[in-house]
């Protein structure tokens, strides 16, 4: 729904669309409805995550990078717009069904709750002093403290190829 | 709880040694800017606290509930967790619970376990648990008490009864475990070799007339597997413990016991059992048994005072008097669990059977095996944002070849046949106030008393059938 114009990209190398699809994301984004992206500390090597690795992360299943940096995840708070946008379309679920989750793994004792965030900056500022940090925002919210990646969705996955 | 406490001292070593860090580093993170100790870089601490108020209109249920407010369910708890590396991890929660009768709100360890993890691989991860850890079975044990993991404020009690809260929520040992990820799909297991937690309870929790002796765990063993689908959506599972106790009555206890409860089927088999053992002629035997038939006594001491004047050189009490029952008291139970969870329904069930059995008395009336069994269909509907209701029926049998309770009533005259079986219609409603408050409004319409605790109505027996109970909770978490 937010890629259509990507089959238009003539750019054939993949080196150069990792760096051209994010652009052209944040192009299209600015003429479409607002989107949410999932960003990392700049020092965090990873660069697109597969819908599969972010639900893992956001649900606390996984719990290192793969370069054995523990994960430290970020969230705004759960009450919020950009919070219910992010979990219905980047994760797939009502943000009562990931609160849930979260309990039922901080409860038994074995898992960990995401640090929650009331600003989209006090969350940019925790992520750029944590080098395993992981955590979402607005586009319009882009800031040079964070990474953006790319996460494979269906149709994201059909323009890098 | 005092036992509870002493257990947590029996705990291996390992384990106090990192709580004395996590209480250093609980105190360096409070300083801004200090660095906490690299042993426990990852600290968390939650909790919860919420208060119930219940209304009953036949029986006493958590407290004076019988047609009175009863505010006599509390429940607050706080729940640590520290990760020292990629490996170690340390879980604990202290609860204090007030329910009742059942529950003195003294806080006590429900659990506390070190976990060793590892990963083979990106999709495959196994471990340990070792200390105080929860039985891992059915979809709500592992975080009963906490009532914003609960569907309502009271779990389903069939299979989360109340009467076996105390010891069945958690165990001492060592658990194995594993959870493979598919694409979309998870496969997890777990292993558990444990010894049950002893509060000196048990025969009041596990069999619904409060029988006596001392219940005394022996090294049990549990496995689970569930099965989750469609990014955890769907979810099957299931669970098998073996609960294996030893059980001792002595002498005392019997008469006792059968002096306010017994009935002469059983003082009269129990003495058959006893005439069996002396050492008489087969003559004087078969005079012995004549005689108990056409005694009718109602005690076990009318039988043994009429046995002394009849039989002057059988000391029948003194052999009484000096034996000590023992044997084993064994609960196997089996739960399946199914879950699904569309955007804005969930549908929950589960049915669990579980085989009482006592044996190896040398009395062969004790040695028994009954089976108890219980299901139910649950459903919750999310229908706005701040507010779910919740339908559920649950069913429950004591015993499940005696569903109407003639046989109990039969053995053991006063237990009302309704103690047998209990159907439970709940209807709820979960208003989410904020993201750290909650409050809950349910009402059970229930048929049959048997998940009532013994201990909560002056008769010992609940006496009414059929009977309402209101339940409303305001419940505050950080």
């Amino acid at each position: 729904m937010f890629f259509p114009s990507c089959f238009l990209c003539p750019v054939p190398l993949r080196r150069t669309l990792k760096v051209s699809v994010p652009i052209l994301l944040a192009l299209l984004m600015t003429t479409q409805a607002w989107a949410v992206d999932i960003v990392v500390n700049p020092r965090n090597p990873v660069a697109r995550l597969s819908r599969q690795e972010l639900l893992a992360i956001f649900t606390m299943r996984q719990r290192n990078w793969p370069d054995g940096t523990p994960i430290v995840v970020l969230v705004q708070n759960p009450k919020s717009e950009t919070h219910a946008k992010f979990c219905k379309d980047l994760l797939n679920l009502f943000p009562h069904q990931l609160q849930t989750i979260w309990d039922r793994l901080v409860y038994s004792g074995s898992g960990r709750a995401p640090i929650e965030f009331d600003t989209a900056q006090a969350l940019i500022e925790k992520l750029a002093a944590t080098p395993g940090g992981i955590g979402y925002m607005e586009s319009s919210d882009s800031d040079t403290k964070a990474k953006t990646v790319v996460v494979d969705t269906p149709s994201a996955a059909a323009a890098a190829r | 709880m005092i036992q509870k406490q002493k257990q947590l001292l029996s705990i291996r070593r390992p384990l106090l040694q990192p709580h004395a860090s996590l209480l250093s580093a609980v105190l360096c993170m409070t300083a801004p800017g200090a660095h906490a100790l690299q042993l426990a870089s990852n600290w968390q601490l939650n909790g919860f606290i919420a208060q119930s108020g219940l209304y009953s209109d036949g029986n006493n249920y958590f407290g004076h509930s019988k047609n009175s407010l009863s505010d006599d369910f509390f429940e607050a708890g706080l729940v640590t967790s520290a990760q020292f590396d990629n490996h170690w991890s340390l879980a604990a929660q202290v609860l204090s619970r007030k329910a009742g009768d059942n529950d003195d709100g003294s806080p006590g360890l429900d659990y506390a376990y070190l976990r060793y993890r590892t990963s083979i691989g990106p999709n495959l991860e196994t471990g340990f648990r070792l200390g105080r850890f929860q039985l891992d079975q059915g979809l709500y044990n592992a975080t009963r008490d906490v009532p914003f993991t609960r569907p309502s404020v009271l779990l389903p009690q069939s299979i989360y009864g109340e009467n076996i809260r105390n010891s069945r929520f958690a165990h001492d040992g060592v658990q194995w475990y594993g959870e493979q990820l598919f694409d979309l799909d998870r496969l997890r297991w777990s292993i558990d070799y444990y010894k049950p937690i002893s509060d000196g309870d048990e025969t009041s929790d596990i069999f619904v007339v409060p029988v006596p002796g001392d219940i005394d765990g022996k090294w049990s063993w549990s496995a689970n597997v569930a099965y989750e689908w469609n990014d955890g959506r769907g979810s099957i599972g299931l669970g098998y413990d073996k609960w294996r106790n030893s059980y001792k009555l002595d002498s005392t206890d019997v008469i006792n016991f059968l002096d306010d409860f017994g009935s002469s089927t059983i003082v009269g088999a129990l003495a058959n059992s006893a005439i069996d053992q002396l050492n008489i002629s087969p003559a004087e035997r078969q005079f012995a048994r004549g005689l108990i038939q056409n005694l009718n006594a109602q005690t076990l001491q009318q039988l043994l005072d009429a046995a002394e004047t009849l039989f002057p050189t059988v000391d029948l009490s003194g052999y009484i008097n000096s034996f000590n029952i023992s044997g084993d008291a064994d609960i196997s139970s089996t739960v399946l669990s199914l879950e699904y969870n569309w955007p804005r329904v969930s549908v929950a069930a589960e049915y669990m059977w579980r085989d009482m059995e006592t044996s190896k008395f040398d009395f062969a009336l004790i040695n028994t095996r009954f089976r108890q069994q219980g299901y139910y269909l649950q459903t919750v509907w999310h229908v706005a944002e701040r507010w779910d209701l919740m339908l559920r029926y649950d069913d429950f049998i004591y015993d499940a070849d005696d569903r109407h309770g003639d046989e109990i009533n039969r053995l053991v005259p006063g237990v009302p046949l309704h103690r047998a079986y209990a159907q439970d219609v709940t209807l709820g409603v979960t208003w989410h106030i904020a993201s750290d408050w909650m409050a809950r409004l349910e009402w059970h319409n229930v048929e049959g008393t048997a998940w009532i605790p013994a201990s909560e109505n002056a008769e010992n027996f609940p006496q009414n059938e059929y009977w309402n109970l209101v339940a409303i909770q305001l419940a505050y978490r950080f």
